[in-house]
């Protein structure tokens, strides 16, 4: 192997930024927005605001313990200094698995999506096909060409989202936004901590943080892609409860095709949902290469893999065939509210936390010094 | 008519199976002779080549790739050596030997092209001084020939030294006034110099030859752009003669900076590859790789540029070029200036800039002799361009396929009244046309300019008219397929303009198998390919992806005085191609300046 071939993958900022984006603002067209109307009814739109100041919270504090006790380390090698290779390894078999279980719950979803509003007569298992394919094909890409492409498409999701919220215009019953708290504050707070897991950014850059070009600028890349995808989740949410009424929106499972189907600004500019299937496909690919990279990436850091690639056909097939298990859309829904969104919080902030704070106290308690990962005779270097 | 009768009976009652035999074949080996032999002309010292050496012994078990690799680059690696042998020698000081040596290379006396002309340069001692001057009819000037190089020799010389190698340098400085000659001593370098239009000459006693610059061959002279054609800016284009171009670009970019390096690509024949680049400009690690990337080329013969290009490019399998080929001087001294590396092969009429990025091939040379924000506009369109003779059959297949709820009712009725004749399934009526305007586009370059207005009638009325009339196809599917063709036009770079005509196609299949999703799908699979290639290093989508900070010269046209730094993605040397405030007699530009801090 070439020494350009063995050279740790480095994404600017921009990049990861727009990447961080989109995996995060993708669930506007999942699950997320009917489990979050359904806990909080008129105030839905307020718990993506307490979730999103909450990893802010908990991405500075995970960032600090990086940059401080293990600069250029994963969450696997992390693990490995501290539990030594077994443990690493069980944490990343649990990542990976909640990795795994996502891409298929997402691909399930998506495909659903897909057949049920613009391709009724196909068979879902073509469309999930094609779909894996390109997701399989930017993940052999690498983290470089995943974050390449989401810059290339952020765009897309920008003017998609705003386009869907400002083309309702028309729609709008501010009205329904009232009473403001809607099922409660403690209501509110419980569901935003529970559904709090659609923000990874915790969990993604303990994994994605030795890939940073510039690391001093991690705060500011988690700053902007926390912000901007709270405040387009953000103004879905307000939109899409000035358009239907709070005990309307926890019965449909997409929450945009919904509203983009109301778009109607004369007899020209109406029925655009087919359009916005761009903004589908290319924010869902991207998401679901990150997870599928998160993945095969864990698994070939835990194992020592010299590379990950060889795995990405398995994974694919694997997170095609779990996601194709269920016998229907409902349980799909069922499974990912009740364990991937509900519990999510755990594998998402609790675990990468736990672990990097007994991490740092074992470096405290051992006498002080730092992890670099560049002194590691163990670690490996590995093509991302 | 008995005789007739008889033989046609004849016919009937004999086997005749003459009419297979070969009167000729290539095929087999057995009974060939050397290729040299001429007639019954006894030949000089010859090297033989048979076909004998080039048979594939099938009647082996097959062998490993690795085995056959090593085997055809043996092979190949005789045969050059052969084709070479005695050129690594040095020159001779008989030159009777010299002759001899001179028929072998050349294969006189059939081949005819070659001239050796013997003559006794005027020297006072009794003893005379032969000389010959060997030169290629049709690629050397013979006035030259006559004027600056026979004529001074042999009538207007009186020579009484003796000492060879003095003598041949004494020649050079004071008998022919060749502004360019140079000695030589390998009779490789003579060769090679015959073969370009030199004259070569040697003179007995001189273990050395004399190369005096005669090159003066036929060719077109420098005339307007075949395909880059712009409105304002210069008009002049390269032609088939290597230094008439490596020239156009160097009058326009006077900078004793400016280096033009030549090196030879070929194995039997040789041609002549000039690397143009600016020194202190260009970063020279690029410019290490395109040398790296020409001296590995390990071929018989390269022709054209195009040639090249699919030697040095990085992925020729992709269907966007990874090497911009033109045909403007004044884009390439542009490109120069930016930092770039243009290369410059035989005598072709294009130039290669290395490395490309995908935005630049839709940049035209045009863009910075016209205002910004027209700029901009042209720029904008250019873009739409790009994308509709991508994507629009293929949305339009879509649309009326799958997603026909978008369209406005009476759009949406218009569309099936026009389709209510046609018996065909859309994308089949999209092939057709879609293959008629191809057949159209390729017929139009080669059909012969006396009849090329036929062209225009002939598809016009199959086209425009007669399709619709019989029902094969329906009038809004003549205007997207006639938009799609305008729209494939506009793109300014040939070759990227074919593959968009080939991609166009997978598009449309997409979008007849899954609509918006499949074209969607594609689309992303496309750009992930592409953010994944690279051109001589630089990601092919710089500097969009990987992001880095560049002038506003990327997607739109940025103001001229506000676009301080080249391309950060060349790493040129020189960053910064003017001062942060560029226009410093304006008032307005300064309060900018002192506002913004520096644009970059």
């Amino acid at each position: 192997m070439s020494q350009s071939a063995r050279r740790n993958a480095k994404v600017p900022g921009s990049e990861m930024t727009a990447m961080l984006i989109i995996f995060v603002s993708t669930n506007a067209f999942l699950t997320y927005p009917r489990y979050i109307s359904l806990s909080g009814y008129e105030a839905a739109w307020m718990e993506p605001v307490f979730s999103g100041m909450l990893t802010l919270i908990l991405f500075f504090l995970v960032e600090h313990l990086l940059r401080r006790y293990f600069k250029n380390l994963d969450i696997v090698e992390v693990s490995k200094e501290v539990f030594g290779r077994f443990g690493a390894i069980l944490i990343a078999l649990l990542f990976s698995l909640y990795f795994l279980c996502s891409t298929a719950a997402v691909m399930r979803e998506f495909t659903e999506n897909v057949v049920s509003t613009v391709l009724p007569s196909t068979p879902i298992l073509i469309v999930g096909a094609v779909f894996m394919f390109a997701v399989g094909y930017i993940v052999y890409g690498g983290i470089e060409g995943i974050c390449r492409t989401a810059f290339i498409f952020l765009p897309i999701l920008l003017v998609g989202l705003v386009a869907v919220c400002l083309l309702t215009v028309n729609w709008w019953r501010p009205y329904m936004l009232l009473p403001l708290w809607g099922t409660g504050p403690e209501q509110v707070l419980r569901g935003s901590l529970q559904y709090s897991s659609i923000f990874a950014n915790v969990l993604l850059l303990t994994i994605i943080y030795p890939h940073v070009h510039d690391t001093s600028k991690m705060r500011r890349i988690g700053f902007v892609s926390i912000v901007v995808s709270t405040l387009l989740l953000v103004g879905l949410m307000l939109t899409y409860h000035m358009v239907f009424p709070a005990s309307e929106t926890g019965k449909t499972s997409f929450a945009l095709y919904r509203l983009a189907r109301m778009i109607h600004l004369g007899p020209f500019f109406q029925r655009l949902e087919s359009i916005f299937i761009f903004l589908w496909v290319t924010a869902a690919t991207v998401r679901m290469a990150v997870t599928l990279w998160g993945c095969s990436y864990l698994l070939g850091k835990a194992f020592d893999w010299p590379t990950y690639r060889p795995a990405v056909p398995a994974l694919v097939l694997l997170s095609f065939s779990l996601g194709m298990w269920p016998e229907n859309w409902i349980q799909v829904i069922n499974f990912d509210g009740t364990y991937l969104l509900r519990w999510g919080w755990i594998v998402v902030f609790a675990v990468p936390i736990a672990v990097l704070s007994i991490g740092a106290m074992v470096k405290l308690m051992r006498g002080g010094g730092r992890f670099h990962g560049g002194h590691r005779g163990r670690r490996r270097m590995q093509r991302v | 008519m008995d005789m007739s009768f008889t033989g046609a009976l004849k016919r009937l009652l004999t086997v005749d199976d003459s009419m297979l035999d070969d009167q000729f074949t290539l095929a087999d080996d057995d009974s060939s002779e050397p290729a040299d032999t001429y007639g019954e002309t006894p030949q000089p010292e010859t090297v033989n080549f048979t076909t004998a050496e080039n048979k594939t012994d099938t009647s082996k078990k097959p062998v490993s790739m690795r085995t056959f690799l090593r085997r055809a680059t043996r092979e190949y690696e005789d045969a050059v050596e052969k084709a070479h042998v005695g050129q690594d020698d040095g020159i001779e000081c008989d030159i009777d030997e010299m002759k001899r040596r001179l028929e072998r290379f050349f294969h006189l006396p059939q081949n005819k092209d070659i001239v050796i002309r013997e003559f006794r340069v005027g020297v006072e001692s009794k003893s005379p001084w032969r000389g010959m001057a060997v030169f290629v009819d049709g690629l050397s000037d013979k006035n030259v020939i006559n004027s600056a190089i026979l004529e001074p020799l042999m009538i207007l010389t009186h020579v009484s030294e003796e000492n060879p190698r003095r003598t041949l340098e004494y020649v050079v400085e004071k008998l022919l006034p060749g502004n360019q000659s140079q000695i030589v001593d390998k009779w490789s370098e003579a060769v090679a110099n015959i073969l370009t239009g030199s004259t070569v000459l040697f003179l007995d006693r001189c273990n050395g030859a004399l190369v005096i610059e005669t090159k003066g061959w036929e060719h077109r002279s420098v005339s307007t752009p075949q395909t880059e054609n712009v409105v304002r800016g210069s008009q002049d284009a390269f032609t088939e003669n290597f230094r008439a171009n490596t020239g156009l670009v160097r009058a326009r970019l006077r900078t004793e900076h400016l280096v033009t390096e030549i090196h030879t690509v070929g194995n039997l024949a040789r041609t002549d590859v000039a690397i143009m680049y600016i020194h202190g400009v260009t970063n020279p690690k690029l410019v290490r790789e395109v040398r790296r990337r020409i001296s590995q080329i390990d071929v018989d013969f390269i022709l054209d540029s195009g040639m090249l290009e699919q030697f040095i490019e990085d992925r020729p399998s992709m269907l966007i070029p990874q090497v911009m080929a033109t045909e403007r001087p004044d884009r390439v001294a542009a490109s120069l200036a930016e930092g770039y590396v243009a290369l410059f092969v035989g005598n072709s009429t294009y130039c290669l800039i290395v490395p490309v990025v995908l935005w630049s091939l839709v940049h035209s040379s045009e863009d910075s002799n016209i205002r910004f924000l027209p700029g901009t506009f042209m720029r904008l369109i250019r873009w739409i361009a790009l994308l509709t003779a991508l994507l629009l059959p293929g949305l339009y297949v879509a649309v009326t396929n799958y997603h026909s709820e978008m369209l406005p009712t009476d759009l949406m009725l218009a569309i099936a009244g026009s389709r209510e004749q046609v018996p065909f399934p859309v994308v089949v009526e999209v092939l057709l046309m879609e293959f008629a305007i191809e057949l159209i586009r390729e017929a139009g370059i080669r059909i012969p300019s006396v009849i090329g207005p036929t062209i225009g009638i002939v598809g016009a009325l199959i086209i425009g008219q007669s399709a619709v009339q019989a029902g094969i196809v329906s009038p809004l599917l003549v205007i997207v397929v006639a938009t799609t063709a305008l729209a494939s036009f506009t793109v300014p770079n040939y070759e990227l303009s074919m593959g968009i005509r080939i991609m166009r196609f997978a598009f449309l299949i997409a979008g007849a198998v899954l609509g918006f999703y499949g074209i969607a799908i594609l689309f992303v699979v496309y750009v992930v390919r592409l953010t994944m290639l690279k051109s001589f290093g630089v990601p092919i989508l710089s500097p969009i992806a990987p992001s880095s900070g560049a002038s506003r010269d990327v997607l739109l046209r940025g103001p001229l005085w506000s676009m301080n730094k080249r391309p950060s993605f060349l790493y040129p040397l020189r960053s910064w191609r003017q001062k942060p405030m560029s226009r410093p007699w304006s008032a307005p530009t300064r309060k900018s300046a002192g506002k913004e801090g520096g644009e970059t």
